[in-house]
């Protein structure tokens, strides 16, 4: 096994040295450390995922540093914030976040919580759609709301992971329309989405980038957009608010530290962000998902992030999802 | 006709050859290590596949792919230890063998065996993966179940003649697969505060503690036990065609259980290998061979592991849903340069994705010829003095698990379990069931829970469904069989010493 073990040393400072080549090194904004592990709490391939990777392949260009996506899963999230957690403050690792790790420190309590962890910025606002499979007999939010009221707990929706923010929506959905449905979470929006196109769910909520092949070929339908106005590449997609649901859905998506990561790092990224979301080919990718760039510096992201934890926690304790 | 075009292009263009190589032996090396999982070997060459054609790249990928499949049964057969999960199964009758001077054998069978399941992999995935895709729509939650179940009812053969140690081990092992986070609710359960146990108990920890850690332990206690085998050195030996016609039904099974698991997502490599050779046990004339060193053994799951790896892609790239947790990668690869997967794909790309399959066809064969190649240093290796082997092995554990997270808690976990492995050995219980519920346990849970709330709680549900009437209804069949035959007999079978392997040498 040495010989195999000194190949793949080899083979690994090959990689290191490739990936430290820079290409425009006077160019880039300084960073105080070489390399960095940008840590993803869900699957590659993932929603999450892309948008880290696309995140890292960017700030390659940006920032003087070599970032590369980990991914630490488990626990929807709490691995992945203890590892962030036990690491030094110098920009070496950081994590990219939605509304997940706020949901999970909430609900299932780890040891290493979202308040222990430091907001750096704030990238995009991320479309949360509902669709249904194209032959579906619901056209609008409007039709599952009124049959819903025809048969409680009679329409089925399918959601990603238990405890996050598809779920959460579905729940404030019942809320508001003073309906019940039945709510089944799966493994992750991949399988929620299969399982609205074997007829297992009814309707399936996720995000546009995750569902495009499906919607360019006209096998599933958005019905509505969570979102404060219509998103980008869907134009006829109307609102929950326009059907009459008062409702917004903040899916978030960031980067965070350690607790004690250095004003530095914290810096490079507020002076990077702003360029790279001008970065044509990013542009162009973020375009084409449907994600709305929403850029914050650490200050406005961290109240942000506090805010919407309180709201959270105000949530579940009013729903009954967590007792205190 | 442009489609063969394609797949001919995939096959002799120098730079999708160049990948198809590089990643078949990549793949195998990194197989080859425990830890260094087919996910971690391919996401350390994904920042290279940015800027290369889209072809080669998926091909570079997928040859990793199919190369660690094989590259895991390598550690399973000589050292015990599986490298993965979808290796852990090629272990029992693998490492058998090995004991007995026929390694060699072992190893050959998980060569051709792998070769032959990839080709058959990839040509149910070149020609039908357009219409093979919507078998995959038919597994509701109660298909799942039920096929978990079907997969757990092995139990009662796999532990004949003490089924009540058997069904023990199976319930300890189901207890294990809830630790984690509930699947429905959210909520945490087992976890004792820990937060490395929120994601559950990964089945390579279990899997390692189990196979590896509770057989060094119980060679750290034998002093003779070495000697034995140094002096019997091993030697690749290839299986003949005649032999291999001999093995035709394991190999069968192999295909038809690796394309179901590849078709349906959440089934993966460990789930097919587990049930092919559960199954391969049952229709198998010699049943009593088994765990001790049956050829039907080591080729049933070594065939199905890599009819999985390429099947696997027929829903990843007709649905975007990739089946198991390295298709996410390579679904990964496919958004990084701009192609959706859907049912557009095919008819939108379709030189991408024909190439990739002719590209995938020669890291296949580069498998096959890899792998005479490397196994005759690799056994070398394994042919060295005992002690530092073990030392080595130990290592190789460690450094293995604690690659996969990062998190020095799966060290202690890896320990533990190895302890509760070498328990149930000592004490004479059947530990396989202990594994293959561990392996199900999250399937056959989650799926169960999701069917009742779809019925509102009535389990008529499983009756409704034809998949899950008829796999139940053979799951009935297998458990209820060999109790009827007792039955009319009168005749109590022997402990079954396939399942528990004995403490000494």
């Amino acid at each position: 096994m040495k010989h195999v073990s000194t190949g793949l040393a080899a083979l690994s400072s090959f990689a290191m040295l490739a990936l430290t080549l820079p290409t425009h090194a006077q160019d880039r904004i300084p960073y105080p450390v070489k390399t960095v592990t940008m840590v993803m709490q869900s699957s590659p391939g993932s929603g999450g995922d892309l948008f880290l990777r696309e995140v890292a392949n960017t700030a390659n260009k940006y920032l003087d540093g070599n970032f590369a996506v980990e991914n630490v899963t488990g626990g929807s999230g709490a691995k992945a914030m203890a590892f962030t957690n036990k690491a030094p403050g110098d920009g070496s690792v950081l994590m990219g976040v939605s509304p997940t790790y706020i949901n999970t420190s909430i609900i299932s309590k780890p040891p290493v919580v979202y308040g222990d962890l430091q907001p750096i910025v704030r990238l995009f606002l991320d479309s949360v759609i509902v669709f249904v499979k194209s032959d579906s007999r619901f056209k609008s939010l409007t039709d599952v709301v009124n049959e819903a009221k025809k048969s409680p707990m009679g329409v089925k929706v399918a959601v990603g992971e238990p405890g996050g923010l598809e779920t959460q929506t579905m729940v404030e959905l019942q809320n508001k329309a003073g309906i019940k449905l039945t709510v089944i979470s799966h493994d992750g929006g991949g399988d929620a989405l299969m399982s609205v196109l074997n007829g297992t769910g009814d309707l399936g909520i996720g995000e546009a980038a995750e569902l495009k092949g499906q919607l360019d070929a006209g096998a599933i339908r958005p019905i509505v957009t969570y979102s404060e106005r219509r998103i980008a590449g869907f134009p006829d997609l109307p609102t929950a608010r326009e059907q009459g649901i008062d409702m917004v859905v903040r899916k978030f998506r960031g980067i965070i530290g350690p607790k004690k990561v250095t004003p530095e790092v914290i810096a490079a990224w507020e002076k990077a962000v702003p360029k790279m979301l001008e970065d044509p080919a990013f542009k162009a990718w973020y375009t084409a998902g449907s994600l709305t760039p929403a850029f914050q510096p650490h200050q406005e992201f961290t109240a942000f992030i506090n805010e919407f934890g309180a709201n959270q926690k105000a949530f579940f304790l009013a729903n009954n999802i967590i007792k205190d | 006709m442009n489609e063969l075009y394609y797949v001919w292009q995939g096959m002799t263009s120098p730079t999708v050859l160049m990948a198809a190589i590089a990643g078949v032996l990549w793949g195998m090396c990194g197989g080859a290590l425990p830890g260094i999982s087919t996910a971690i070997a391919m996401s350390l060459v994904l920042p290279f596949t940015y800027g290369m054609d889209p072809s080669a790249a998926l091909v570079l990928l997928g040859a990793i792919y199919i190369g660690s499949e094989y590259g895991g049964s390598i550690p399973a057969i000589l050292i015990r230890t599986p490298a993965s999960g979808s290796s852990a199964a090629a272990v029992i009758d693998g490492y058998a063998m090995h004991r007995q001077g026929r390694g060699g054998e072992a190893l050959g069978l998980s060569l051709v065996g792998g070769t032959i399941g990839g080709l058959i992999g990839l040509l149910l995935l070149t020609l039908s993966a357009q219409q093979l895709s919507k078998v995959a729509l038919f597994f509701t939650p109660p298909a799942y179940f039920a096929l978990g179940i079907l997969g757990i009812s092995v139990i009662a053969s796999l532990s004949s003649g003490q089924v009540v140690k058997g069904l023990i081990a199976g319930v300890l092992g189901l207890m294990l697969a809830t630790v984690g986070t509930d699947p429905v609710s959210g909520v945490t359960r087992y976890t004792f505060g820990y937060a490395e146990l929120l994601g559950g108990i990964p089945v390579i920890v279990v899997m390692m503690g189990m196979f590896a850690i509770s057989e060094l332990m119980i060679q750290a206690r034998e002093r003779d036990w070495p000697e034995q085998v140094t002096e019997r050195s091993t030697r690749l030996k290839l299986p003949s065609l005649r032999k291999l016609w001999q093995l035709r039904v394991p190999q069968f099974i192999a295909v038809v259980l690796g394309l179901i698991e590849g078709l349906t997502p959440g089934g993966g490599g460990s789930i097919a290998a587990f049930m092919s050779y559960n199954e391969a046990k049952r229709w198998s004339k010699e049943p009593e061979k088994f765990g001790k060193g049956s050829e039907e053994g080591v080729i049933a799951p070594e065939t199905a592991n890599n009819v999985v790896a390429l099947t696997a892609l027929i829903p990843t790239l007709s649905f975007g849903i990739p089946g198991t947790s390295t298709a996410a990668i390579l679904l990964a690869a496919l958004l990084i340069h701009g192609l959706h997967p859907g049912p557009m794909l095919f008819s939108s790309h379709p030189d991408v994705v024909y190439r990739l399959f002719g590209g995938l066809f020669v890291a296949n064969i580069g498998m096959f010829v890899f792998g005479l190649i490397i196994l005759s240093p690799i056994i070398w290796l394994v042919n060295r003095p005992r002690a530092f082997l073990r030392a080595g092995i130990f290592a190789l554990i460690f450094s293995g698990i604690y690659s996969v997270d990062g998190s020095e808690f799966d060290l202690y976990l890896v320990l533990a379990i190895g302890v509760v492995g070498y328990l149930l050995r000592a004490l004479d219980f059947p530990f396989l069931p202990f594994v293959l519920a561990v392996v199900l346990g999250y399937m056959i849970e989650a799926n169960y829970r999701r069917s009742l709330l779809i019925s509102n709680g009535d389990h008529l549900v499983f009756l409704q469904n034809p998949i899950s009437a008829c796999l139940l209804a053979l799951a009935a069949i297998f458990v209820l069989a060999p109790l009827y035959r007792q039955l009319r007999t009168g005749r109590r079978p022997a402990a079954d010493p396939a399942t528990t392997p004995p403490l000494k040498g």
